[in-house]
């Protein structure tokens, strides 16, 4: 690479020194190459910064963070520290594809500069045991037809994101108040942004997520309390649309029935029958709040 | 049919030079005919695997463009490239990376495709747990319309001879393959230029054990499947595989009745009626219990055309072959 980065990737980690190298590589092997990358260790006290010193590439950056802060703390440090006029984030459990930062590149930059921009990509799950999973965006999503009724299915997280500089400083970067899920409350900022926003998603799957099954309750936890803050907190992106913020009660309650807080996932069932009272399906979900834990997820299994 | 072999400089390799240099562990070879644009993405998939140690030849089947340039573009000392004079397609291609291969194992990639990078580390770990098997089998992601497939298996275990009979679906991208075996059987058939990884595996599981690794991820997003279109090739090469192999299918009954069934369907297309009839009838004498060869065998029979289409039209719908 000769002269400033484009673009600079920002990969936040805490102790994944195990899976750490796979990211870091895939980032330097991208066809794209006017890159920075810069890896903020959020407090790890693994062999993380050996790794990082391991790799001979003059475009790998390593800042250490003494006292742990969390996701959104380590990426918008690295934003600050960092230079190029576009961003990427990378997630130590992920991988991308070569091409991933060319293709979004082509994209972005045809698209028009008058408000902020996002392009994100599709993604393929890889799980432990090796199942596989994808889901191609459908067609509104991929015309960045973006409305109130598909902001969550619509939503692909960060290591699936070219952002300019300039919009993710309009947005002001991640709450640092949030513990989970503050990539979807950003995004949802940028799309309700008086101005509107560009946000394009690329069918492709460039990014590969790794899944392990590790603490899988915790991290239900920590998005539940996430998801009822942000819900929360924009409830004015859906205020025309009760059935669409109706559905996202739906996919919180469904959570909790999964957790098995039946009382809460009944609650949820209520507020979203008190949104839309049309749906059948919602009472039977409601119902099922009393047959307990058990039951629901027999009804899932069956289902699926 | 000149083979002309060059290091990462440019400079030809003497064969001396050769000999001195340390043997990697695997030799993945990846054919090309022209595509030099993907080439970046295939060849960086390898490059950056997990796994250091290997070599990476890329075959230029006789190419127009500038493949030799593309390759010492990559700019890393593990490539290596060859060149063919004569386009022979992949399985001659293959066979030209199998001949300048030093690696103990050998794997291959399509200049389309792509593998996650801990490709080649799953399937060692696996090849290394079972020393008596030969091959690894993983598996190979495609998008297919709006949806996707995986092939393979998330099971660990022996895949046997029966299984792989089963169906021509055998991505050479999802291997890993000791070498000697693939000199032992000469490497991939050169008359067949589809399928051609399905028949050498057919020759593999009859003598060999195969693993499947279901953690080794080949990825072929990038384009829809274009093997579907030419159905002549296909029958020349189902019939071809069906008469090399006949002692073998002659042992396994319901892949022999399922070679028949895939045979009579592209008949059909190209042939006629009569041809898939006596096709489908093949089917259910191998396998009595093939309803579907029995279906069509009828209909054929009654010469009942728009029928067969119309069948054919909801129970093929969206499926590869």
């Amino acid at each position: 690479m000769t002269g400033q980065p484009q673009i600079s990737i920002i990969l936040p980690t805490h102790n994944r020194a195990d899976v750490l190298g796979r990211a870091v590589r895939s980032v330097l092997a991208q066809t794209f190459d006017q890159l920075e990358l810069i890896v903020v260790d959020d407090a790890s006290t693994d062999a993380t910064a050996e790794l990082v010193a391991g790799f001979d590439d003059p475009r790998i950056r390593y800042l250490r963070v003494e006292k742990q802060g969390g996701a959104a703390v380590a990426r918008n440090l690295g934003v600050r520290n960092s230079s190029a006029s576009l961003l990427a984030f990378q997630d130590s459990d992920d991988e991308w594809t070569c091409d991933k930062l060319r293709d979004q590149y082509q994209a972005y930059a045809k698209l028009g500069k008058d408000k902020p921009c996002l392009v994100c990509c599709s993604c393929i799950f890889l799980m432990a045991d090796g199942a596989v999973s994808w889901r191609r965006p459908d067609a509104r999503v991929r015309q960045g037809d973006l409305a109130p009724d598909n902001l969550l299915s619509a939503f692909y997280s960060t290591p699936t994101w070219l952002m300019p500089r300039t919009t993710f400083e309009l947005l002001g970067g991640f709450d640092e108040s949030m513990p989970n899920l503050e990539d979807w409350e950003m995004y949802l900022r940028l799309y309700s942004q008086s101005r509107g926003a560009n946000i394009i998603v690329l069918e492709h799957p460039f990014v590969i997520r790794h899944k392990g099954d590790d603490s899988l309750n915790d991290r239900l936890d920590a998005r539940l309390e996430s998801l009822q803050e942000v819900i929360a907190r924009h409830a004015g992106i859906w205020k025309n649309q009760p059935k669409a913020l109706a559905s996202l009660y739906v996919t919180l309650g469904r959570t909790q029935y999964e957790m098995g807080r039946m009382r809460d996932g009944r609650d949820s069932f209520v507020r979203a029958l008190k949104l839309d009272r049309t749906s059948p399906r919602l009472y039977l979900q409601w119902v099922f709040g009393f047959l307990g834990a058990k039951a629901y997820r027999l009804q899932r299994k069956i289902r699926t | 049919m000149g083979v002309r072999l060059l290091g990462c400089e440019g400079l030809p390799l003497a064969a001396e030079d050769q000999d001195l240099m340390p043997s990697p562990l695997i030799s993945v070879i990846l054919p090309t005919c022209n595509r030099t644009e993907l080439l970046p993405v295939s060849a960086g998939s390898v490059l950056a695997q997990s796994w250091r140690d290997l070599e990476l030849i890329v075959v230029d089947d006789a190419s127009t463009q500038d493949v030799e340039t593309a390759v010492r573009a990559l700019g890393d000392d593990r490539v290596r490239y060859a060149r063919r004079d004569v386009n022979g397609g992949p399985a001659a291609a293959r066979n030209t990376g199998i001949a300048q291969a030093r690696g103990e194992y050998v794997a291959f990639q399509d200049s389309d495709d792509e593998w996650a990078l801990g490709y080649l580390q799953a399937q060692l770990a696996v090849l290394r747990l079972n020393p008596d098997a030969m091959l690894g089998l993983g598996r190979m992601f495609r998008v297919i319309g709006d949806d996707y497939r995986v092939s393979g298996t998330t099971i660990d275990g022996t895949i046997s001879l029966e299984a792989v009979a089963s169906r021509p679906v055998a991505y050479a991208q999802t291997w890993l393959v000791r070498r000697q075996v693939l000199e032992a059987l000469g490497g991939f058939d050169e008359q067949l230029w589809l399928w051609e990884d399905w028949e050498l595996l057919l020759r593999i599981a009859a003598h060999h054990r195969i693993v499947s690794v279901p953690k080794a991820l080949a990825l072929s997003a990038r384009h829809r499947d274009s093997l579907t279109q030419d159905e002549t090739r296909h029958v020349a090469v189902l019939r071809h595989i069906a008469s090399k192999h006949c002692a073998l299918f002659a042992r396994l009954p319901r892949q022999r009745s399922n070679l028949y069934y895939q045979l009579a369907h592209r008949l059909y297309d190209t042939e006629g009626i009569v041809p898939a009839r006596a096709s489908f009838r093949r089917a259910w004498q191998s396998n009595p219990a093939n309803a579907k060869a029995w279906i069509y065998w009828g209909l054929c029979l009654l010469h009942l055309g728009p029928v067969i289409a119309r069948i054919r039209g909801v129970l093929r719908k969206g499926k590869p072959l």
